[in-house]
C-alpha cells in the first residue's frame, strides 16, 4: 500500500488533518511554529530513517522527543495511507514507480 | 507576612494559609461590583514592617468615585471625540498616560476607563473586555513608543477580529518630519495588515465625520480594530458649537443598523443539503457571539436536531451542556458530513479544522469577499449571522436524528474518558517528579469551576498559555455566552493572558453584556511562565482597581517550543530555550500588592485555589498560583506530552 497512488491519495487526506501542523501542508515544515519538525521532502535530512518501514514506525510509535505516536489515533491502514504520501512528496527519483 | 515568607506555602496547613491570607490583607475588605464602590484606601501588609507599606493612594478611589461630568460646547477635539465615544455605548476604556487630552476626555464622559502599566497589555485588557462583552471597548497609548508598545497586542486583536477602537497621540501636524522633541513617528503604516481602517486626522473640524467613520467600521459587517491618530491640532482644537463641525449628523444619519439577510433560494438550498446529511454541524463562530445570535443558533439545532461546534476567540454562545454540543466531542467533529460555518471570520485552511474529507460545506457571512477563501464551498451564503439562522429555523422541519445524538454523547464520553485517562497519569507524573502535571491543573480547575458549590456558568476563565493550554482546554467549559475568551486565538500571543484577564476582569466587575448576571464574581486566568513575564506588571493594575482575579500561571521553566533547542542536531543552542528553575512569579505578586500562592504537588493545588478563590470572592484580592512543572512533561518521555490541538472544539487552539 505505501507504493500505491491510489493510497497516496487518500493519505493526502489524512495527512493534511493530523500532521501539517508541524509538517506544514507541503511537507516542507517551514513556519516551524511548534517545532522543528522534519523537512519531508528531504529524507536525506531525517534521523529516524526514511523506508517505509521506517516512516510507518515513526508514525505510529513516535519518534524523538516531540514526534508523537499516533497509535492511539489512527489505523495501520490509514499510517499506511500516509506513508505513501509522504513517499510521493519527496524528490522525484525516489517516489514509488506503481500507478 | 515576612515570617510567612521564610515558610514554604507547601509546608504550612490550609488553615495557616487562611490565617495568613487574612493578615496579608488585613484592612483591605473590599466588596462589591463597580471599580469606584470597590475601592478605598487601606494599607496591604504586604511587605516587613519596617519598609514602606504598599497602598492604595487616596486619589484613586477619591477620583473613580467622582461623578462625570459629560462636555457641551464649547468643547474641544478630544471632548467632542470622547462625548461621540459615549453616545456610541463605548463600554470599557484602557490605557496608560499620554495623549492626556484624550484619555480624560473619555474617563471625565464616565466610560468605565482604567489605566495599567504598559499599553501593550491595555490593548489587550480592552480585547479581552470585547471578547467576552461583545462591546467595543477603546484604548489609548501615547505616540511613538507607546505606541509601538500597543502593535503586537492590535495584531492579537485583528486576529480574533474584536471590534477594537484604538486611540494614539501623534505629535503635531506642525511639527511633521521635524523630529522636533521627542516620540515622533508615523504610525498608520505601522498598522498596515493589522486593522480594519485607520486614518490620522489632519482637520479639526472633521472630527465628528471620522468619528462617524470610525464607528460605521465598527458596528458593521466584520469587525476588526479601527486605528485613529490624534496629533495635537486636533485633539485641543475648540468649537463653540456645532456649525463648526463637518457632518454633525445623529448616530441615525451617519450609520446604519440595518444587515444583510440571506436570499430565500439559498437558504431553500441549505435546507435541502442538511435534510440530506445524516451528521450535520453548525460551527458557531465569531460572528454568532457578535450578532448576537445564540437564542436563534439554540433554535435552530434544536428543530433540526444539529450538532453544534464552537470556534472563536469567545465560547459559551452554544452550552457545552447541551445534548448536541460538538465541542468536547472531536470524534463527532471527525464524523460530520455536512459543515455549516456560520460566522467564522478568521478562516482556517483544510487540515486546521478536524473535518473529514468527505464533508460538505455551507458558510454564512456576511462578507461575500470572504467565502470560498481556504475552504471550497458548496453553498455561500451572504447574510448576517442571526437573520440567517432565523431564516433557517423558520424553513427547516423539525426533525429528530437520534442516532446522531447517540453519536454525540458517545463522542463526548470519549473525550471525557480520555481526558481523565490523562488526569490518572498527571497524577502519577506528578508524583513521581515531585511536581505538578498539567492534567491535574486542568482537571482540578475543571472540578473547581463546575462540579462543585459554585453555579458552573458564574466563573469567566481566560484560556491562555502555550502547552498548559493543550490540557486546561480539555477540562474548561462554557455554558453560557462570553464564559471563556479563548486566549492563544490565531495570532498566538502567549504575551496578552494577563491583559485579558484585567479586561476580562473588568468586565465581569461592571457586569457588561453577558457578565450582567455574574457581576462582582472573581475571574480565573491561565498562562504558562513564558507568558506571564510579559504582562505580570498588570498585577499592579488588578490590585489598584481591586480587580478580584486568580490567575493560574504553569511554570515548567523554559519556553513551551523548549525541545526544538534540543533535538534535530542541535548544538549550543539549548540555554536560549532555558530560564533559571524554580521562579517565584507568586512573590512577584505578593510584591505588586496582590497575593502569591506556590504550588509543588498535585496535592497541594486545589487549596490553594479555593484560598484564592475565596479571597477574591470575599475581599477583591488577586492571587497569582505559581505552579511549578517540569519541561520534560512535553517530551514523549511523558505522553501524551504536549496533545495536539484541533479547531474547532476544547482543543481549538489556532482558530
Amino acid at each position: 500500500m505505501a507504493f500505491s497512488k491510489a493510497a497516496a491519495v487518500v493519505g493526502k487526506s489524512h495527512y493534511l488533518i493530523n500532521c501539517q501542523q508541524c509538517h506544514d501542508a507541503d511537507g516542507r515544515a517551514l513556519a516551524n511554529i511548534d517545532y522543528i519538525a522534519a523537512d519531508l521532502t528531504a529524507p536525506g535530512s531525517w534521523y529516524y530513517g526514511s523506508s517505509a518501514l521506517h516512516i510507518f514506525s515513526s508514525i505510529k510509535f513516535g519518534a524523538g522527543l516531540e514526534m508523537p505516536p499516533f497509535k492511539a489515533e489512527l489505523s495501520d491502514e490509514v499510517i499506511w495511507q500516509i506513508v505513501a504520501h509522504v513517499l510521493n512528496i519527496g524528490p522525484q527519483a525516489s517516489r514509488p514507480q506503481q500507478k | 507576612m515576612a515570617t510567612e515568607n521564610k515558610k514554604r506555602k507547601s509546608d504550612i496547613t490550609a488553615e495557616e494559609a487562611k490565617v495568613s491570607r487574612r493578615n496579608f490583607i488585613k484592612g483591605t475588605a473590599l466588596a462589591g461590583a463597580g471599580a469606584a464602590a470597590m475601592l478605598q484606601s487601606e494599607n496591604s501588609e504586604a511587605q516587613d514592617s519596617n519598609e514602606a507599606k504598599i497602598r492604595i493612594p487616596d486619589e484613586i478611589p477619591r477620583t473613580l468615585a467622582e461623578a462625570a461630568k459629560p462636555a457641551n460646547f464649547p468643547m474641544t477635539g478630544a471632548e467632542v471625540f470622547a462625548k461621540f465615544c459615549n453616545d456610541e455605548g463605548v463600554a470599557g476604556f484602557f490605557c496608560c498616560p499620554g495623549n492626556y487630552n484624550m484619555i480624560n476626555a473619555i474617563a471625565a464622559e464616565g466610560i468605565p476607563s482604567y489605566g495599567g502599566r504598559c499599553e501593550g497589555n491595555m490593548v489587550s485588557a480592552a480585547d479581552g473586555f470585547i471578547r467576552v462583552t461583545g462591546e467595543i471597548a477603546a484604548t489609548s497609548g501615547t505616540e511613538g513608543p507607546g505606541f509601538t508598545n500597543m502593535i503586537m497586542n492590535i495584531g492579537a486583536a485583528n486576529a480574533a477580529r474584536s471590534p477594537l477602537l484604538v486611540i494614539a497621540s501623534n505629535k503635531t501636524i506642525g511639527e511633521d518630519d521635524s523630529e522636533h522633541g521627542i516620540q515622533t513617528a508615523y504610525q498608520q503604516s505601522q498598522t498596515d495588515g493589522l486593522k480594519k481602517w485607520g486614518k490620522r486626522l489632519i482637520t479639526p473640524n472633521r472630527i465628528y465625520e471620522y468619528a462617524a467613520y470610525a464607528f460605521r467600521q465598527l458596528k458593521t459587517g466584520v469587525p476588526k480594530p479601527v486605528h485613529l491618530d490624534f496629533p495635537g491640532e486636533i485633539s485641543r482644537a475648540r468649537f463653540e458649537e456645532p456649525g463648526e463641525l463637518q457632518y454633525y449628523y445623529d448616530k441615525t444619519r451617519y450609520r446604519t443598523e440595518s444587515k444583510a439577510h440571506p436570499n430565500p433560494a439559498d437558504i431553500s438550498r441549505a435546507v435541502d443539503m442538511i435534510q440530506r446529511s445524516q451528521r450535520p454541524m453548525i460551527v458557531a463562530s465569531t460572528g454568532v457571539f457578535y450578532d448576537k445570535a445564540w437564542e436563534a443558533l439554540l433554535r435552530v439545532a434544536e428543530k433540526n436536531d444539529i450538532a453544534v461546534v464552537e470556534s472563536a476567540p469567545q465560547r459559551g454562545h452554544f452550552s457545552d451542556g447541551h445534548a448536541l454540543s460538538a465541542s468536547t466531542a472531536p470524534d463527532a467533529i471527525r464524523s460530520a458530513d455536512l459543515v455549516m460555518l456560520v460566522g467564522q471570520y478568521c478562516m482556517p485552511s483544510i487540515g486546521e479544522f478536524a473535518f473529514g474529507p468527505e464533508a460538505k460545506w455551507i458558510r454564512i457571512d456576511p462578507d461575500a469577499s470572504d467565502i470560498g477563501r481556504n475552504v471550497p464551498i458548496d453553498l455561500g451564503i451572504v447574510s448576517s449571522e442571526n437573520a440567517a439562522l432565523q431564516a433557517l429555523e423558520d424553513a427547516l422541519p423539525s426533525r429528530s436524528r437520534s442516532s446522531w445524538r447517540d453519536e454525540l454523547a458517545a463522542a463526548r464520553h470519549a473525550f471525557d474518558e480520555q481526558s481523565e485517562e490523562y488526569y490518572k497519569l498527571g497524577l502519577k507524573y506528578s508524583a513521581d517528579t515531585d511536581s505538578i502535571h498539567p492534567a491535574v491543573i486542568g482537571r482540578q480547575l475543571g472540578d473547581f469551576l463546575y462540579n462543585n458549590d459554585l453555579d458552573r456558568e458564574q466563573t469567566t476563565v481566560v484560556s491562555g498559555g502555550y502547552g498548559i493550554g493543550r490540557y486546561t482546554r480539555r477540562y474548561l467549559r462554557a455554558f453560557r455566552p462570553g464564559q471563556i475568551c479563548n486566549g492563544a486565538y490565531q495570532y498566538g500571543a502567549i504575551g496578552p493572558d494577563i491583559g485579558y484577564t484585567v479586561g476580562v476582569g473588568a468586565a465581569v466587575q461592571n457586569g457588561v453584556g453577558p457578565q450582567a448576571p455574574f457581576k462582582g464574581s472573581p475571574v480565573v486566568g491561565i498562562t504558562g511562565d513564558a507568558g506571564v513575564a510579559y504582562s505580570i506588571m498588570e498585577f499592579d493594575t488588578l490590585g489598584k482597581y481591586r480587580i478580584p482575579a486568580v490567575m493560574i500561571v504553569y511554570n515548567n521553566n523554559a519556553w513551551g517550543v523548549w525541545t526544538s533547542g534540543a533535538g534535530r542536531g542541535a548544538v549550543r543552542a539549548q540555554h536560549m530555550y532555558l530560564f533559571q528553575e524554580n521562579l517565584r512569579y507568586d512573590k512577584i505578586a505578593e510584591a505588586l500588592g496582590c497575593n502569591g500562592e506556590y504550588v509543588t504537588s498535585a496535592e497541594q493545588f486545589m487549596p490553594a485555589l479555593e484560598r484564592s478563590y475565596e479571597l477574591a470572592a470575599r475581599e477583591g484580592i488577586s492571587t497569582l498560583i505559581n505552579c511549578q512543572g517540569k519541561k520534560e512533561f512535553w517530551t514523549n518521555a511523558y505522553p501524551p506530552a504536549m496533545p495536539r490541538h484541533f479547531a474547532p472544539g476544547a482543543l481549538a487552539y489556532y482558530k
